[in-house]
């Protein structure tokens, strides 16, 4: 006999969540560019794919990533999702095993105690036996940690509990149900039949003690198969559609689909893949403040719902520094930026948004400090001294006018304005034709390095192009003693990836030292262009956390590489907070000139 | 007809007593915030917007002030969202976000 | 009563203590004058001119000097960390680690000038040629080399640096510095005859007697141009010279200007690092964050929480230097009544 009438609870939720992720993936994989179809087309039959096996085992099973960061958190999810995945897995061979026929019954595995109890002489039914009871002990080990991260989140290293929304506790509860009521229905069958292993067999003899127990059997398998098929259909609309969809997401990722501003699946397939295991909670500045929830555990969680306020989109730094230790490497600042295109209006851009720049001569060397620039003098300042001890030919973009970049809008979420901006800049670019572009702000770099088409242009960030000089020995700079502390800016840092540069240029001109913070997990100084709503107390708190930090690490003065940064640090600082040029414009060697000129004449380009 | 040599223009005064002065919407952004401008043009001052089209924060928000709306929802849209004007206001007032809750309401 | 051995300290050797000094001496207190700096006068003793009358700094001073008494005591290069208050009288600690005794303290320690550097956007510490108002006067009186080589052809004075400004923490009004923002305008055309000047203003505070006169001379005789909007950005064109952006909040509309020299009139702020403590417990009244308020606004204005502890002149706000006169007086007479009955 194959069949009871309790599994129709189980077989209900299961097809449903079938059809569910049908309804899902189905447009998913419709909604594909033509690109992406191709590249799926090209790279499907081919090693990326066992690569992606590879992950999919590391990362969906064992958790590797959330392992490095916190262990218990790690063992938690490898419990729970190793557990269970070998224990379908065994389940199913010992089902083959007794029958010799694969084509059993869906449920039949699930429920083998209750339609095959007692004892059965087949090969290897004992070790089945006992597999089958340590899978289910390794999962309720992971429950216990994931009930103590519940109630007392500090005990598993875990800063801030999640607070998660009705659909998920649904899901969280029925999950957590499942693994208890299986132990329980298999060892009262095992209390009248016998043939359990050693912990449904143990619980089973105690159990046998308990007058009536047999007639509980009934219940609990039809509680068991009700828990099983409430998660199958909470599943959907919670944050354990994880589950399946992270394979889904590896896959993508390996055949080279990419989340970026035109992206339409891959966004929603990164969505569905965040498992809301807070990781990003515990690292975003504006949550140590206790000032927002706008974390990507509840921006996502709320985004998934069709719940997201203004201040999700709004109050976020963009820092990226949760980003940075995502275990599923969400890009959810794509994701937001995204979103607030949705809310905005369309804004056509406007027809000469910009005033008309007269061309002047043309140079080769050419640099920009950008709006933000314009606000702090003394760095362009900085850069006329440095490039004039260096004897070289140079001119500043700015001169022509206010130029933006159209980053500013962009991260406002006005996306097309901000490239429209954008594309104006670049043209001006063109007309002079420079062979080098050096900005002064990350902003601007990151915006015209990820965004703008310049082949003919080399664009540097002006500490890629200072640390050239002085290896190039254009620049003698003299050393000293003071300690130093670089403040990465986000943009520059996270965003484009320039750590060492600066560094460099700090090692030759003094003592660099390096704050618990630094480099990818380097904090904001809380000025970021991104955080529209985020109120000036709230960022008055945040570059004091951000100062304290830098500060921290015995530093008699912050340098950073990012106007903004450096308004926003240097505001109510009681150590000097300057830029790397301003920094290094104090040492430079006094003999400079002359040497400069001999080593290499200030006619030959700087990079050819 | 009588000439006058010159022309009657419509009536230009701005008449509190029939419009009620305006307030932006309270919601996204504290409408009290808005309250401690003082017009002293700082914030359009380094606005890389004044130049080109002519985007000045006090000027809009001073004539919504006195009932003159119009050109508001199109001002808003001229904002590049750099913060320059936050930065440097003696008020500290986040222009930014009253521009972009214009932009998202329906004023 | 014994005046001749009751001990007054006044901490602050500027106009205000210097006033109040030359006062007490003549009831015959015996007086002490703490003063940090090399010489005393204060921050007036460097003035160009103070308004309405156009009298020299150093002359005001010297004229109290004048008149001063015998039993003035007044110790230079003395810097007062901390006042301590015991049952009915004070210790006072200077950084030498000296310790004085007095029956009554009077606190002058006036303001100091806004660190103009803080607002970067204005250049100071950048371009030399951007100058604060107190360097201005020092420039006037030839106490000081200009930076600029040639005579200035234009001259943009900007109000309000660091007042009223809740970004640079101060959101008072410095109260002089438009008067001054005038006067120094017509003392640069004065110096320099081809000289043209801008006034960059908020709003224009010409409170009091023959104010709004000299202001009316300076648009009349002078021909200063007065623009209404407050400049935020500031660069320097490949001359050398200074390019100042504003808005005409007036008209309305952009506006750019070229200059030689750019003066920043700099508001006042409180002196940080005196403590006062009473029997041990340190007074977060004169943490150094705020002016110093006394009991009240009116007929208390003097007073502090403490008995024996006195205020006068500017370290109880911005005041001009009529004002601060004023005041220093009647410190005197409110000190001599306390002392009285005690
Ligand atoms: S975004 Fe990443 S780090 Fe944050 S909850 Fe989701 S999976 Fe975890
Ligand atoms: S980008 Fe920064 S501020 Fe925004 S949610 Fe992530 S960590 Fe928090
Ligand atoms: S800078 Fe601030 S206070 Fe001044 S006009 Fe603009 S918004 Fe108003
Ligand atoms: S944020 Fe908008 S209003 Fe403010 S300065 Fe920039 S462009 Fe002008
Ligand atoms: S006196 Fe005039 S210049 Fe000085 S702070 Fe007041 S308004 Fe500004």
């Amino acid at each position: 006999m194959q069949f009871d009438w309790f599994v129709i609870p189980f077989v209900v939720g299961l097809v449903f969540l079938i059809g569910q992720l049908g309804r899902i993936y189905v447009p998913w994989f419709i909604k594909l560019s033509r690109e992406e179809k191709e590249m799926i087309r090209r790279h499907w039959w081919s090693r990326r794919t066992l690569g992606a096996v590879k992950e999919i085992i590391q990362e969906c099973l064992l958790h590797r990533r959330i392992f490095r960061i916190n262990p218990p958190l790690g063992f938690m999810h490898l419990s729970f999702a190793l557990g269970w995945f070998l224990l379908i897995i065994t389940g199913k061979l010992e089902a083959l095993f007794y029958t010799h026929d694969a084509l059993n019954p869906l449920w039949y595995p699930l429920f083998f105690k209750y339609f095959e109890p007692g004892r059965h002489a087949f090969f290897g039914e004992s070790v089945f036996i006992q597999l089958m009871d340590f899978w289910l002990l390794v999962i309720l080990g992971g429950q216990s940690i994931a009930v103590v991260k519940r109630l007392w989140p500090g005990k598993v290293g875990a800063k801030k509990k999640v607070q998660h929304a009705v659909y998920n506790r649904v899901a969280l509860m029925s999950l957590w149900a499942i693994f208890p009521l299986r132990l329980l229905a298999e060892s009262v069958t095992v209390s009248y039949y016998g043939g359990g292993g050693f912990l449904t067999g143990t619980l089973g003899t105690l159990l046998a003690e308990v007058p009536g127990i047999e007639r509980s059997q009934p219940v609990l398998w039809w509680a068991y198969s009700i828990a099983l098929g409430c998660f199958f259909v909470a599943m959907p609309f919670s944050r354990y559609m994880h589950i399946p969809t992270e394979v889904l997401l590896i896959l993508f990722r390996r055949w080279g689909i990419k989340n970026n501003l035109v992206a339409h699946t891959m966004s929603e397939v990164e969505l569905l893949s965040c498992s809301a295991c807070g990781m990003c909670l515990e690292v975003c500045p504006l949550n140590e403040q206790e000032l927002v929830a706008s974390q990507p555990v509840y921006f996502l969680e709320r985004l998934r719902m069709g719940w997201t306020k203004p201040s999700d989109l709004w109050k976020c730094l963009n820092c990226g520094r949760c980003e940075a230790v995502c275990p599923v490497l969400v890009k959810a600042n794509t994701i937001r930026l995204k979103e607030k295109q949705k809310v905005l209006p369309a804004i056509t851009p406007a027809e000469g948004e910009r005033v008309k720049i007269p061309a002047i001569g043309q140079g080769r060397l050419l640099l920009y400090s950008g709006c933000m620039g314009k606000l702090v003098p003394s760095v362009r300042q900085a850069m006329d001294v440095v490039l004039r001890h260096a004897g070289l030919d140079y001119q500043w973009l700015d001169d022509r006018g206010n130029i933006c970049c159209g980053r500013p809008l962009l991260l406002s979420g006005q996306v097309d304005r901000g490239m429209a901006v954008l594309k104006q800049l670049e043209n001006t670019i063109r007309e002079i034709g420079p062979d080098i572009l050096v900005t002064t702000c990350p902003i601007c770099y990151n915006m015209i390095n990820k965004y703008a088409a310049l082949p003919f242009t080399e664009v540097l960030h002006h500490t890629e192009f200072l640390a050239g000089l002085i290896h190039d020995n254009r620049l003698k700079v003299e050393a000293h003693k003071e300690k130093l502390v670089f403040h990465d800016p986000c943009e520059l840092g996270r965003q484009s990836g320039i750590y060492e540069q600066p560094r460099e240029i700090l090692r030759c001109i003094g003592r660099l030292v390096e704050p618990q913070d630094n480099k990818a997990m380097s904090r904001c100084c809380g000025g970021a262009l991104s955080g529209l709503m985020v109120d000036m107390s709230e960022k008055v708190a945040l570059s004091e956390a951000t100062r304290n930090s830098l500060l921290s690490s015995g530093a008699q003065k912050i340098i950073t590489a990012c106007p903004l940064c450096r308004k926003t640090l240097g505001r109510q600082a009681n150590v000097p907070v300057l830029d790397v040029a301003e920094e290094l414009i104090r040492h430079l060697s006094l003999s400079n000139q002359e040497t400069a000129k001999e080593k290499s004449p200030p006619e030959r380009a700087f990079i050819s | 007809m009588v000439k006058f040599g010159f022309s009657v223009k419509d009536n230009r005064e701005i008449n509190l007593d029939e419009k009620e002065p305006f307030v932006i919407e309270a919601g996204v952004v504290d409408v009290a915030e808005v309250d401690r401008c003082i017009f002293c043009g700082a914030c359009s001052a380094v606005c890389p917007q004044l130049f080109s089209t002519g985007l000045s924060f006090r000027k809009q928000l001073l004539s919504a002030r006195r009932g003159l709306t119009s050109e508001l929802k199109i001002a808003a849209g001229e904002c590049l969202m750099c913060n320059k004007c936050q930065l440097v206001c003696p008020r500290d007032i986040n222009i930014r976000a009253i521009w972009l809750n214009l932009l998202t309401s329906n004023i | 009563m014994k005046k001749h051995n009751t001990q007054i300290i006044i901490i602050g050797g500027g106009l205000a203590g210097l006033e109040a000094a030359k006062w007490l001496v003549q009831y015959h207190y015996k007086v002490v004058v703490m003063e940090q700096e090399k010489i005393a006068g204060g921050h007036v003793v460097n003035w160009h001119s103070l308004y309405p009358g156009g009298i020299r700094g150093d002359e005001l001073i010297n004229n109290i000097f004048l008149t001063k008494d015998s039993m003035v005591q007044i110790l230079t290069n003395q810097r007062v960390t901390k006042v301590e208050k015991r049952d009915n009288f004070f210790w006072v600690h200077t950084s030498q680690g000296e310790r004085l005794f007095a029956e009554a303290v009077l606190l002058t320690t006036g303001f100091k000038l806004f660190n103009a550097a803080l607002k970067e956007e204005l250049g100071y510490g950048i371009f030399p040629n951007v100058v604060t108002s107190a360097e201005v006067e020092q420039i006037l009186a030839s106490r000081m080399k200009p930076p600029w080589q040639l005579p200035p052809r234009k001259v943009a004075i900007i109000h309000c640096v660091g007042s009223r400004d809740m970004k640079a923490g101060n959101m008072y009004c410095s109260k002089v510095c438009c008067m001054a923002g005038v006067k120094t305008a017509i003392h640069f055309n004065q110096q320099y005859p081809m000289c043209k000047v801008y006034n960059f203003y908020m709003d224009l505070r010409m409170h009091g007697n023959s104010y709004e006169a000299l202001y009316l001379k300076a648009q009349t005789e002078y021909g200063v141009q007065f623009i209404r909007g407050r400049v935020s950005e500031l660069s320097a064109d490949q001359y050398g010279r200074l390019v100042l952006k504003s808005e005409d909040t007036l008209l309305g509309k952009p506006l750019k200007l070229t200059v030689d020299v750019v003066v920043l009139m700099v508001g006042m702020e409180q002196r940080k690092g005196l403590v006062v403590s009473d029997r041990g417990k340190e007074l977060a009244a004169f943490d150094g964050q705020h002016f110093y308020e006394p009991l009240n606004a009116y007929d208390d204005a003097h007073k502090t929480c403490l008995p024996g502890l006195f205020l006068g002149g500017a370290c109880k706000g911005p005041m001009s230097a009529t004002e601060v006169i004023v005041d220093a007086r009647a410190a005197v007479q409110v000190i001599d009544q306390y002392l009285q009955n005690n």
